[in-house]
């Protein structure tokens, strides 16, 4: 496969990626791996890896399988077929959310969205939960749970990114 | 005022200073660009060089801190963008999200982009998005060329576990931020329970769940705005005919 070729597979992946991060790993899944350009183990270290850095998983994944088969620029030219589809669809729907946002009919309906939006949320809250504590239960995890809790809750200054520091830190330490 | 400005990325503290405040951007602009500048409050869109060149580094930080995926940046993006910036509102960033779960995407790029577009037009929206996937780029191009076990090392192993039960945390604050939006009637608050469970435990399509929601919505200002012109959600004679609605999708999905 050509890097043409695989720039034009991971825009079609973008375009079809609809609901997030592991939606793109699964669809990344048959072309690469079933299309023969890397091993399943390379690919599910990829994705390990991926969920382990910062930034959107997705994103992380375009970049590696682009690295790894067509080197620096491969990788930048690989994320930006993922990017591109997204940004034409997001900028059209931002045009006209603009006009549309003040109207009553879609006032309304985005207070029905927005308790579901929150439910959602609460899912992904649930999901890290579950495999940072509740899965692999021990008290020092639960203490860690519980003084981030507290800091983010009573100290109203608490800056996010100072508390994911922090608990980089502690894990370092404790765990 | 000044420790809205304390970052950990050197670069943006230079600029910083200059444009972030509304009301400072006219003077801080002349200095760097010479660009022919407007007196007027930046609430609107700004597509002078200096806020769109800072739309990019607020993304680049965010897109650097953000770990676990899309739905993990919403309590980075309220305090980067809602409480120390007052760009957007609370609300509007949950829209995003649902906007962005339900369109073709990665979610965080498309919250990037439909920010950068309200802020400063197609050019914030591209340079949005770019900022927040440069550290993924440069982050995983480091990676892929030179740390080949990267996630063996121990004590990365060890940070990771950490930092996923602060962010666990964090994700529990947001979702009590928007208490407002859930207990607005028994609508909303039905409609929170039943999406979180169908997608928690029932494993429904965010999509689907997404796609019921406006169902909802739109069904309410049918049977209920219309006819009174009342935009609050008091009334909640509703609830009974559209929760039966998003049951039977849920149904349908098991």
């Amino acid at each position: 496969m050509s890097l043409l070729q695989l720039m034009w597979t991971f825009f079609y992946i973008g375009l079809f990626t609809i609901g997030g991060g592991q939606v793109a790993i699964t669809l990344m899944y048959q072309p690469v791996v079933e299309g023969g350009l890397l091993s399943a183990d390379q690919f599910y270290n990829m994705v390990a890896v991926s969920e382990s850095t910062p930034g959107p998983i997705g994103i992380n994944m375009a970049t590696y399988i682009g690295c790894e088969l067509f080197g620096v620029f491969g990788g930048v030219a690989v994320t930006f077929a993922t990017v591109l589809p997204s940004l034409l669809i997001i900028l059209i729907i931002a045009k006209f959310f603009d006009k549309y946002q003040d109207k009553p009919l879609v006032k309304t309906t985005f207070s029905c969205i927005r308790p579901v939006s929150a439910g959602l949320i609460a899912v992904a809250a649930w999901n890290v939960l579950s495999i940072s504590v509740v899965n692999v239960f021990s008290p020092i995890r639960a203490v860690i749970f519980a003084v981030s809790l507290a800091l983010v809750f009573m100290w109203k200054k608490m800056s996010p990114i100072l508390l994911i520091v922090l608990c980089g830190v502690a894990g370092v330490i404790f765990l | 005022m000044k420790e809205n400005h304390v970052d950990e990325i050197p670069v943006e503290k230079k600029s910083s200073g200059i444009p972030s405040e509304k009301e400072t951007e006219t003077s801080g602009e002349k200095a760097r660009n010479g660009v022919r500048c407007t007196t007027a409050p930046s609430d609107k869109k700004t597509s002078n060089l200096s806020s769109v060149f800072e739309l990019f580094l607020v993304f680049f930080k965010i897109g650097a801190v953000t770990f676990g995926g899309g739905l993990a940046m919403l309590p980075i993006l309220e305090q980067e963008l809602a409480e120390k910036r007052d760009w957007v509102t609370k609300e509007r960033l949950l829209d995003y999200f649902a906007i962005g779960q339900s369109t073709p995407g990665i979610i965080a790029v498309n919250v990037a982009t439909f920010i950068g577009y309200t802020r400063a037009g197609v050019l914030g929206g591209c340079l949005a998005t770019l900022g927040v996937i440069m550290p993924s780029l440069i982050i995983i191009t480091i990676i892929a060329l030179f740390l080949s076990g990267f996630n063996d090392i121990t004590w990365v192993k060890k940070a990771l576990a950490g930092i996923n039960i602060g962010v666990s945390a964090l994700l529990c604050k947001a979702v009590w931020k928007f208490r407002k939006n859930v207990t607005a009637s028994v609508l909303t608050a039905l409609l929170f329970v039943l999406s979180f469970i169908s997608v928690a435990f029932l494993h429904v399509n965010t999509v689907i769940v997404v796609v019921v929601s406006v169902v909802c919505g739109v069904a309410t200002y049918f049977v209920r705005d219309k006819k009174q012109n009342k935009p609050d959600m008091q009334d909640t004679s509703v609830a009974p005919a559209a929760t039966k609605e998003s049951q039977k999708t849920e149904g349908g999905e098991k």
